[in-house]
């Protein structure tokens, strides 16, 4: 290669770089010059720019769906498990109807009125100590009324509006609610706290230890034991008689989409 | 004239359709470059308006004055550094000097994209189109050596 040739490359790509750092497309001196050259291939680039745009998404879309046939398999999964799982507690409730009648004891009628609802607000403090749902008084819903997610516990009905609710969670220190544990089915209180709850009055000598599922308590029977969280420390408090028990909801608020209000108070 | 003419077109296809499927423009298979090397690396003669020419498709088609011009430029220097001391007999020596030299090509230009603006840089989509880039060299060769053949 000859040495003029080598000097005009090093030239031209010197150049290239100077135009390509200068940012020459916006000073003033070459504007008008940018803009002719893009008013003439205007067409051309809008239409580039349309291909990109229609195969990007049409990309997206392909991997959106192909996600969610994905979770529609599983989904349908679960659904029939669950369809198996509610002809079981069909026959189970037969069951205990038919020992009720033998044995004359008027059984709990279980099904209740739930109703599904969005959330449309969250806590601004950051600790979750409320979320806000789309159903208010239009759709019957009142306070007190048990709030769930799936098998969790997410907290009780605290105001009702119009058409929007407020829902006391249970990493609020306002809500105390009956609660057990799976390992002792004593009855506690679950006092709500964020980061961490507390179960109260836990004696000395109950098995209550670390990593214990913390359940529901309804005394009446109606509304199921959902899970409010499970023990995280489980130590000698400062009362001779009492354990301090932490736990930790196992509810994440800000995962939440939609909760479910069962129309049943505790 | 036949040069530019396709390589506008491969510049307006990279610019469209291949930048929509890989998201971004540093990652895309260089359909030009490769269609730039394999022109000039045929040649006897360098021109050196066809990397400044088919740089500037580029530099239009993603509003970047400079940078694609550069990177063509770069590597046409290389190649014909290259050519003025081996020659590309096989498939093989083709195939390792496109590697060298858009390697150098491409990492030259992330260098530049990364001097002004701040983009992660991803691995394994590099590698993908790289490894399209070599896949459809590796196509094209096989063509070229064909018609070589029965010439």
């Amino acid at each position: 290669m000859s040495k003029r040739k080598l000097v005009i490359y090093i030239f031209l790509i010197s150049l290239s770089l100077l135009i390509y750092f200068s940012n020459l497309s916006s000073s003033r001196y070459f504007s008008f010059l940018y803009n002719v050259i893009y008013s003439l291939l205007m067409p051309m680039i809008e239409l580039k720019t349309h291909i990109a745009n229609a195969v990007s998404n049409s990309v997206n879309r392909y991997i959106y769906l192909v996600d969610v046939e994905k979770r529609n398999r599983e989904l349908s999964k679960q659904v029939q498990e669950l369809y198996l799982y509610k002809s079981q507690l069909k026959t189970c409730e037969m069951s205990l109807k038919n020992l009720s009648e033998l044995m004359g004891v008027q059984a709990q009628n279980y099904t209740k009125d739930i109703v599904f609802a969005g959330i449309i607000g969250y806590d601004p403090s950051g600790m979750d100590t409320f979320v806000i749902i789309d159903k208010g008084r239009d759709q019957g819903i009142e306070e007190g009324f048990v709030v769930f997610y799936k098998d969790k516990f997410v907290g009780i009905v605290d105001k009702v509006f119009g058409s929007s609710s407020r829902i006391r969670t249970v990493y609020s220190q306002d809500l105390t609610i009956s609660s057990t544990t799976e390992s002792t089915g004593k009855s506690y209180i679950y006092k709500g706290g964020w980061r961490y709850g507390q179960l109260l009055y836990v004696n000395v000598e109950d098995p209550v230890e670390k990593s214990d599922v913390v359940l529901l308590r309804d005394n009446k029977k109606v509304i199921p034991a959902f899970i409010i969280g499970t023990v995280l420390k489980s130590e000698q408090g400062s009362d001779q008689f009492f354990k301090k028990v932490l736990v930790l909801p196992s509810v994440d608020i800000r995962k939440l989409e939609y909760v479910v209000v069962i129309k049943a108070r505790l | 004239m036949k040069f530019y003419v396709i390589s506008l077109l491969l510049a307006f296809i990279q610019a469209s359709v291949i930048t929509g499927l890989f998201v971004s423009n540093l990652y895309v298979p260089d359909l030009v470059l490769l269609y730039l090397f394999l022109h000039i690396s045929r040649q006897k003669k360098m021109d050196i308006k066809k990397p400044l020419v088919s740089g500037f498709y580029l530099d239009i088609m993603y509003d970047t004055f400079g940078w694609n011009i550069s990177g063509k430029l770069l590597m046409s220097l290389l190649l014909e550094i290259f050519k003025s001391r081996w020659e590309f007999a096989t498939r093989l020596s083709l195939m390792i000097f496109y590697c060298l030299v858009a390697l150098l090509e491409h990492i030259f230009r992330y260098v530049l994209f990364r001097l002004k603006y701040y983009y992660p840089f991803e691995l394994r989509a590099f590698f993908l189109g790289f490894s399209i880039e070599l896949f459809l060299l590796y196509l094209l060769s096989l063509f070229i050596i064909k018609k070589h053949a029965q010439t």
